[in-house]
């Protein structure tokens, strides 16, 4: 009988990290992954990992839980050793040894505008009359240029969320 | 064979102890001569003097088992170190008791103490299932066949052994899926004489019938007329086939296994042997356009040249694919099962005819140039190329092996002993929290006068949490 699934159209065409690192002697350490849907939404840069520790979880019955770690290359341009958080999506395409030279080397770099904050802001007018007042007061010597640490809102924010859970 | 008394009579008792004795079984034929690896590769001795190790030798093979089962089932998980005392027992294992072992092996897998794969345990499991009497590779074959459920990945020397067994009593079906399970690996260049055993079960399961026996019976089409089983799911699971892993066809698995091996570097494999591998494997495997790049660059090369076997099994695959009509349809995605993604990627009807096509001129050239060989037999080529070559490389194979012997056991022991010690570690903290808390009564009793209050306040607090509607006055 044929069997027809009813539910939500995929978006991932792949297998999940831990399968396939299952199925390989040393896990698949040493060898190259990548993500289909990267692979596509991207297509002249290469996004790939090149595995370095895998710990799948041997509990799992999919298959599809664990740790693992690469060198990732995202969209061209080498990134260092990451944590790979989404070995659990069934996105992950193997490549052969045979073809992986060819497939580090053809790829065009996108390159990253890089924005850069400052560690440090000037003091704000008010506060540096009140500590000026103050130093001035306990007879301490009085800086000519004050300077606060600048923290963005997206790290306070993170380390609420860190915080939290 | 001598198959009467008369005739043995006749050869006369030292003639007839020569022969080879073959046995009577229908299934397959023993020869007492050695074809391949020479007895020493098996290192019998030094395997023998391993096993009589003194912590092998103290556990009971079947007891052990139903305690490491009992463990599994209580506490979900077995040390790595008793699964390796476990499994080298298994020479003394019964027919019934193989069923039993399988059944611990593959709940081990799911144990993360089996990670990583440890070679002395995956060792000693080939050469236990070797050492049964009947259908112990048979057994093996299919445990190294699953390997998402069994994690059975035994290092090259093991499966040197299992294949010289394979192939020794003729069972080419099973060599060849040692080798497919190398290939899938990835592993066909790392050990030279693990890749020429490779080579000889692959090229002979190749010559052992016509390829399209190894073919899957064609799938069941569905009647249009039959109800539908609907099945509901969050996200449909799209069908995945990644020409690898996903392999089922036993001729994608030989001919990807060929065409690996033809480009393995370090063996020296003459050329012509490669080019007719390459082809033959490339076109089982139904990669037309790569087997005819291979042609094209023997054409280009002066020393090249094809045997006229390798050209006609690819023509063979050739005439014989199913090709595909480009306007087909594709299968909606809550229907689509593997087979239909296997379906596309069959080649076109156009593509067909233009591969035949190329083909065509390409054997008339090669035949012009006079680089096709009309006597080169693959299958006689490979035996004598695999004889010749394989006692180069085995001297250093079973040093390496005797070695790793008493290197297994060294580690062996040490993490029996680390065990020991940390088994005495969480006794003595055992033994110390009770002490601990003996001392706390002791002191609560000695000094209640001095804490009554607290005393009562805590009593108060743990008849509130077993009666939430008592009050003060109770």
């Amino acid at each position: 009988m044929p069997t027809r699934y009813i539910g939500r159209d995929p978006i991932f065409k792949g297998k999940a990290l831990y399968e396939i690192a299952r199925q390989l002697r040393d896990l698949g350490v040493g060898r190259i992954v990548y993500r289909q849907s990267q692979a596509t939404r991207w297509p002249g840069q290469k996004t790939y990992y090149r595995l370095t520790k895998v710990i799948p979880d041997a509990s799992c019955k999919e298959f599809r839980q664990g740790c693992a770690w690469g060198e990732e290359v995202f969209r061209g341009k080498p990134r260092g050793e990451v944590e790979i958080t989404t070995g659990h999506k069934y996105d992950w395409v193997l490549v052969p040894k045979s073809e992986e030279e060819a497939f580090c080397m053809e790829t065009e770099v996108f390159e990253v505008e890089e924005s850069s904050v400052p560690m440090h802001i000037d003091c704000p007018p008010l506060l540096k009359m009140v500590i000026e007042k103050d130093l001035k007061a306990a007879g301490q010597p009085v800086p000519d240029s004050m300077k606060l640490p600048f923290l963005s809102e997206t790290y306070v924010k993170d380390l609420e969320w860190k915080w939290k859970s | 064979m001598a198959s009467s008394l008369r005739q043995v009579v006749m050869l006369g008792k030292r003639a007839w102890k020569k022969t080879n004795i073959i046995s009577l079984g229908r299934k397959l034929s023993v020869s007492s001569k050695r074809q391949l690896l020479s007895e020493s590769y098996a290192c019998d001795n030094a395997w023998r003097k391993h096993l009589q190790d003194a912590h092998l030798n103290q556990v009971n093979m079947s007891d052990f088992g139903y305690e490491i089962r009992d463990r599994l089932e209580m506490s979900g998980t077995v040390s790595a170190v008793d699964m390796n005392v476990l499994v080298h027992q298994l020479n003394n294992m019964d027919d019934d008791e193989a069923d039993f072992m399988e059944d611990l092996l593959a709940r081990f897998n799911m144990c993360q103490s089996s990670l990583p794969h440890n070679d002395s345990t995956s060792h000693a499991i080939v050469r236990g299932f070797l050492a049964k009497r009947q259908d112990g590779s048979a057994r093996l074959v299919r445990l190294l066949s699953q390997p998402l459920q069994y994690g059975l990945f035994p290092d090259h020397y093991s499966l040197n052994l299992l294949l010289d067994k394979l192939l020794d009593s003729g069972d080419f079906a099973r060599a060849s899926r040692v080798a497919y399970h190398t290939m899938l690996q990835e592993e066909l260049g790392l050990s030279p004489v693990h890749t020429l055993l490779c080579l000889q079960a692959a090229v002979a399961r190749l010559t052992q019938g016509p390829v399209s026996d190894l073919a899957l019976p064609p799938p069941e089409k569905p009647d249009e007329e039959e109800e539908e089983d609907w099945i509901k799911v969050k996200y449909i699971k799209f069908p995945v086939y990644d020409d690898h892993f996903d392999i089922k066809d036993e001729r994608f698995l030989l001919g990807k296994t060929l065409h690996m091996l033809a480009q393995v570097q370090d063996l020296s494999i003459p050329k012509e042997m490669a080019t007719s591998l390459s082809v033959i494997g490339f076109g089982i495997h139904h990669k037309f356009s790569q087997g005819l790049a291979v042609l094209e660059a023997a054409l280009k090369s002066s020393t090249g040249s094809v045997s006229q076997q390798a050209l006609n099994l690819f023509s063979d695959s050739l005439e014989n694919v199913e090709a595909r009509d480009p306007e087909e349809p594709e299968v909606e995605i809550a229907l689509r099962m593997v087979d239909d993604v296997i379906h596309r990627l069959l080649p076109t009807t156009k593509e067909k005819d233009e591969f035949q096509r190329r083909l065509g001129q390409l054997k008339e050239q090669l035949l012009s140039q006079g680089k096709v060989q009309v006597d080169f037999n693959l299958g006689s080529a490979v035996s004598a190329f695999v004889k010749s070559e394989l006692p180069k490389y085995e001297q250093s194979d079973i040093e390496n092996q005797v070695k790793r012997f008493s290197h297994w056991e060294e580690e062996r022991n040490n993490e029996l002993v680390r065990q020991v010690e940390d088994l005495k570690k969480s006794e003595r903290i055992e033994e110390i929290k009770k002490q601990v808390m003996e001392l706390q009564e002791q002191e609560e009793l000695l000094s209640y006068f001095d804490s009554e209050e607290k005393i009562r306040l805590t009593m108060l607090e743990e008849d509130l949490a077993k009666d939430e509607n008592l009050t003060i006055a109770k």
